[in-house]
């Protein structure tokens, strides 16, 4: 599929200063003899991440062979329902509405595991002179809506104190499409759960985002930080009206500074009384060590800590 | 003899295959309808309550859904939680105590229970948090919070509680003086206590997704409050003395049943301020305001238009909660309201033991079903949806519901619908939310609107190229250059289309955005240069005409082609600086208000038309050439020129081809699917300028099925999608045969 190529050809560049990773974390020990094909749908800000995973993966288990669609969260649960995959990409949470077919189908819940932390960006061209946003005016900029305090519409540049050519320029404005996760969480975080205005351009990649407001002076977007290139910045946001801006680093992702910060998340279909699929399961083992978490900072997200990963590897033993 | 009886064989056996695979084609094509519109049909079914079952004989005063459908619970009088499953034996979760003065029930299966000594409780019954759900759905309870007396509130005459979206929890109690707000953090101390001095709340409702507190009195007068600010909030034809109401799932849909038994659907609505900045009046609705004035007004899409005039500003104050839907009333006085976590459906139960199913997106009664000789007293509805419980008689009482689109009729489809949030009904198209409180949009016209938006670009960019070309490789062109175009125009279609759409949205659009005026410039530019042209070279004479080969005059007229765009770009540079101060496309939008998006009409035009040529092109140069040879040799022998011959013989004779060509070209621009995709910037909005996107029904296919739950409603309404682009290609071809058949006729007739 064109979205497919698209996010290959522009691999994320990690951003300017790289996150480290805990040493606490434990270290990957294979298991002998694991073989079989292993699919994955879901999240494409994940497409990246998952597609060098599996690359390192295999090097620990030659005889697996990884499948990844990335189409957007909302095709991961789905996929699940129907078992055309065993590990659903998501980069927000499941709706309670997605967790009932689930429920109703197999009769018990999907299990989630955290794999890293992702922060969403809002991007402007780089000869953009915006300085900062708050969270009510990226509101006022996305939606229809004005939930979250902005009371008016902004639609021209010059109503964000933008001078010069800026003043009149009409904003361009870039989103995801509705399967996206990052499309579900902008719209939950960012617009309150709100309405998009219908003028936001949908694009079917993360990469595509970037993309459109690279080539378009006039426009911003949003998107996974990890797929930010040197033709678009970051805008620094603030949470109220008087607090202070705050960078879309992976620092401030970290410690909860930055507000549009997440975590990005595996579901799979694990039930209470099994144990997992072993393909599966040294997969998650995978991802969840040193090892994967170094892919992880490599696909341009930031790891988690060792407390975190304790955590869901917990989930991993029932 | 044996050959020929063998030939009479062949001849009937090619019937037999012949008819054969016809009729097998026919079929083909009448199972594929039939199977989009049996996935699509699904949608339109009605609404039924199945029979009702005694779960349990029980004096309950709640009852409630766990996290399945088919597990019920109850609160009997005497304090004691019980769950039972469909056919299954009582068991005890929980016991309240004695002394119950209030018992509500909230979205979650939150339940806030205030004593007659004034001490209150708030739990939670079941699991239907994904995150906390234990494996296998059993019913538990679990004390959220607790609290002795109502701190100012006097002695408690009730209280509700729910969960907010991060987690904590909010409780109202309110007694004869006054209401108590205080807010929980999950499992910690209370963060905060506040108190709205109201004297003679009877009930109220909470919305914890949306931050919004209803208050009842006595009198029946309903307020809304906010609760950042406590401020009331302004409502619209509430005015009628409400009994109670309660909140849907999402928190921006208020359900109100008024005394004389009709039910209300109030939803958030803006309204904006308008403030003048101008020296001068200005006339806003009829009446003028004065420099510095202010109105307040409904936005209700009234004053969209005011936006753009400098010296006004429009501003968004908070908003009102307005009635939009007055429903059918239940066939009694109501005696409880239900919702459900999911959609917008709610349910009312009635002192004659009824119990009517509404939908507030859609403003429907769905149905109306008896369930008890008595008067119901408390009704839940299934996290689902799927399933009602009710108290009556002292009888628990449980029925499932098969309805599987609420949301959806032909009215939510088609026509405008008033929204949340909305400040006026709207067609909308926005299906997914990625959370729950989140309200679909299933509007399907700014999709029609999108595909005849594209088809109609497309279409005015290659009927004339692809018709105009035809006619002139049949009938003018030398043979040499026959041998070439036709072979390339073909190779045109062997472009993947996606290919085309890649292209047009990352090279072409980009530049057309850069040359925007100079290609305005050049399409006027060019027609112009060939009027010009022509006459000038048939003004020549005809001895300096003859020394060039048949076929030269092509030479010229591309050459003059040429000289026009190199005209057309350096012109336009000046003009574009003078006139619109060097940006043609801001200029469009400060002057007009027309936003200029880089993925637009004219490129999906330009990109849509290159894959549509190739259709047209071939059919119609096939129907030029089929007309006969001798005719256009009769023609020029009598003393036609060649153009003469070409309009005004071979077009009338070949019009039947040419008219199925352009019908075909439109069958393909209104299916295809990948050059809209990638190139239309895929907005769903109601506008068939040149200068802003589209989406088309293919693409809104081709976009949203991975994320369609099989059997959902997206999933049915994509194949509704489907189907009517289906019917829309069938008008098409069928149109076409017609138009031609009866062209074919006309024209043979001498």
């Amino acid at each position: 599929m064109a979205w497919l190529l698209l996010a290959g050809l522009c691999a994320p560049a990690a951003a300017s200063e790289a996150p480290r990773l805990d040493p606490a974390l434990p270290s990957y020990r294979p298991v002998e003899g694991l073989a079989g094909t292993l699919t994955a749908v879901g999240s494409d800000t994940m497409l990246v991440l998952q597609a060098l995973v599996a690359e390192e993966f295999r090097r620990f288990h030659p005889q697996v062979t990884v499948e990844i669609e990335g189409k957007g969260s909302s095709t991961a649960p789905p996929a699940l329902l129907e078992s055309t995959a065993q590990i659903g990409n998501m980069s927000r949470r499941i709706t309670g509405g997605e967790a009932d077919a689930f429920l109703e189908r197999f009769g018990y819940q999907p299990v989630r595991f955290e794999v890293a932390l992702d922060t969403v960006g809002v991007f402007v061209h780089q000869d953009n002179p915006l300085e900062s946003l708050t969270v009510a005016q990226v509101d006022a900029l996305f939606s229809r809506t004005l939930r979250c305090g902005g009371d008016t519409d902004l639609t021209v540049w010059g109503q964000l104190g933008l001078g010069g050519d800026w003043a009149t320029a009409p904003i361009s404005l870039y989103g995801r499409n509705a399967a996206s996760g990052t499309y579900g969480y902008f719209r939950d975080h960012a617009l309150c759960r709100g309405d998009y205005k219908d003028t936001v351009k949908e694009q079917p990649g993360s990469a595509s985002v970037v993309q459109g407001v690279e080539g378009d002076r006039y426009g911003i977007g949003y998107s996974g930080i990890g797929y930010a290139t040197a033709g678009v910045r970051a805008v620094p946001i603030a949470r109220r009206e008087g607090e202070d801006p705050v960078e879309a680093s992976w620092e401030n992702a970290a410690n909860g500074r930055y507000v549009f910060a997440r975590f990005l998340e595996i579901y799979v279909n694990k039930a209470p009384d099994r144990s997992l699929d072993p393909l599966v399961r040294e997969f998650l083992r995978f991802l969840l060590s040193a090892d994967g978490q170094r892919v992880v900072m490599r696909a341009g997200f930031h790891p988690l800590d060792a407390g975190t990963v304790e955590r869901q590897l917990a989930k991993l033993a029932g | 003899m044996r050959s020929l009886a063998s030939e009479l064989r062949k001849d009937r056996l090619a019937t037999l295959t012949i008819r054969a695979g016809g009729i097998t084609v026919i079929l083909l094509v009448v199972a594929m309808v039939v199977a989009i519109g049996a996935q699509a049909l699904p949608l339109f079914a009605p609404t039924t309550v199945g029979p009702v079952a005694a779960v349990a004989e029980a004096e309950a005063v709640a009852v409630g859904f766990g996290p399945r459908s088919f597990s019920v619970w109850w609160l009997g009088r005497g304090g004691r939680l019980t769950a039972a499953e469909a056919g299954g034996e009582p068991a005890p979760v929980v016991d309240l105590g004695t002394g119950l003065r209030s018992v509500d029930v909230e979205l979650g299966g939150v339940v806030t229970v205030v004593r007659a000594d004034g001490s209150w409780l708030v739990g939670r019954v079941g699991a239907s948090d994904p995150a906390e759900a234990p494996a296998h759905p059993g019913i538990g309870w679990r004390e959220l919070a607790k609290g002795d007396a109502g701190g100012g509130a006097g002695s408690l005459t009730g209280g509700t509680a729910v969960r907010t979206l991060d987690g904590g929890l909010l409780v109202a109690l309110w007694g004869p003086e006054g209401v108590e707000l205080a807010e929980w953090q999950d499992g910690g101390p209370v963060v905060a206590v506040r108190r709205i001095p109201l004297a003679g709340v009877t009930s109220a409702a909470l919305a914890g997704d949306s931050d919004h507190l209803a208050l009842v009195d006595g009198a029946g007068a309903l307020q809304v409050l906010r609760l950042a600010d406590l401020a009331p909030l302004p409502t619209r034809g509430l005015d009628r003395p409400v009994t109670r109401a309660r909140f849907l799932h999402g928190g921006r849909t208020l359900v109100a049943t008024e005394l004389g038994g009709a039910v209300v659907v109030a939803i958030e609505t803006p309204r904006v301020a308008i403030v003048n900045e101008g020296r001068g009046g200005v006339e806003i609705g009829g009446s003028t305001v004065p420099p510095g004035g202010r109105v307040v007004a409904a936005d209700d899409g009234r004053w969209d238009g005011l936006a753009g005039r400098t010296e006004v500003r429009v501003g968004r104050v908070a908003p009102e909660w307005r009635a939009i839907h007055r429903l059918e009333p239940p066939s009694g006085s109501a005696t409880a309201i239900a919702t459900a976590p999911r959609g917008r459906c709610f349910a009312i139960a009635d002192d004659t033991g009824g119990i009517s199913l509404y939908n507030a997106t859609s403003g429907r009664l769905l149905t109306r079903s008896g369930w008890a000789s008595s008067p119901l007293s408390a009704l839940a509805l299934a996290p689902r949806g799927d399933a009602l419980a009710a108290v009556a008689d002292g009888r628990v009482l449980r029925a499932g519901i098969d309805h599987a689109h609420p949301e959806i009729s032909l009215r939510t489809l088609f026509l405008p619908v008033w929204y949340e949030g909305y400040g006026a009904p709207a067609t909308v198209w926005q299906t997914s939310g990625g959370s729950d409180g989140f309200q679909p949009k299933f509007g399907l016209w700014p999709l029609l609107v999108g595909t005849l938006k594209a088809t109609l670009y497309a279409m005015v960019v290659s009927v004339p190229l692809a018709l105009l070309a035809a006619l002139y490789v049949s009938q003018l062109a030398p043979p040499w250059l026959q041998t070439v175009v036709k072979p390339t125009v073909e190779m045109m279609a062997a472009v993947p289309t996606v290919v085309v759409g890649f292209l047009a949205a990352l090279w072409l659009a980009p530049r057309l955005e850069l040359w925007l005026f100079p290609c305005l410039v050049a399409a006027a530019t060019l027609p112009a240069a060939v009027a010009v042209a022509v006459p000038l070279w048939r003004a020549l004479p005809t001895r300096f005409r003859r020394r060039f080969p048949k076929g030269a005059e092509l030479v010229l007229l591309l050459a003059g082609c040429g000289l026009a765009v190199v005209l057309a770009v350096a012109v336009a540079g000046p003009v574009e600086a003078r006139l619109f101060d060097g940006d043609f496309s801001r200029a469009l939008f400060e002057t007009w208000g027309i936003r200029y998006e880089q993925r637009n009409g004219l490129v999906i035009g330009l990109a849509l038309g290159f894959a549509v040529i190739p259709v047209i092109f071939t059919i119609a140069e096939d129907a030029c050439s089929g007309v006969s040879r001798s005719l256009v040799q009769a023609a020029l022998a009598l003393g036609a020129t060649r153009w003469q011959a070409a309009l005004r013989l071979v077009v009338p004779a070949a019009a039947p081809g040419l008219f199925a060509a352009v019908m075909l070209g439109l069958g393909r621009a209104v299916g295809e699917t990948m050059i809209v995709l990638m190139a239309a910037g895929n907005t769903p909005i109601l506008d068939l300028g040149p200068f802003n996107g589209m989406r088309t029904m293919s693409a809104a296919i081709a976009f949203e099925t991975p994320e369609a739950a099989v059997g959902g409603t997206l999933y049915r309404v994509l194949f509704l999608t489907g189907f009517l682009l289906f019917v829309l290609s069938v008008l098409f071809t069928t149109a076409a045969d017609l138009v031609s058949a009866r062209l074919r006729r006309r024209h043979a007739e001498p």
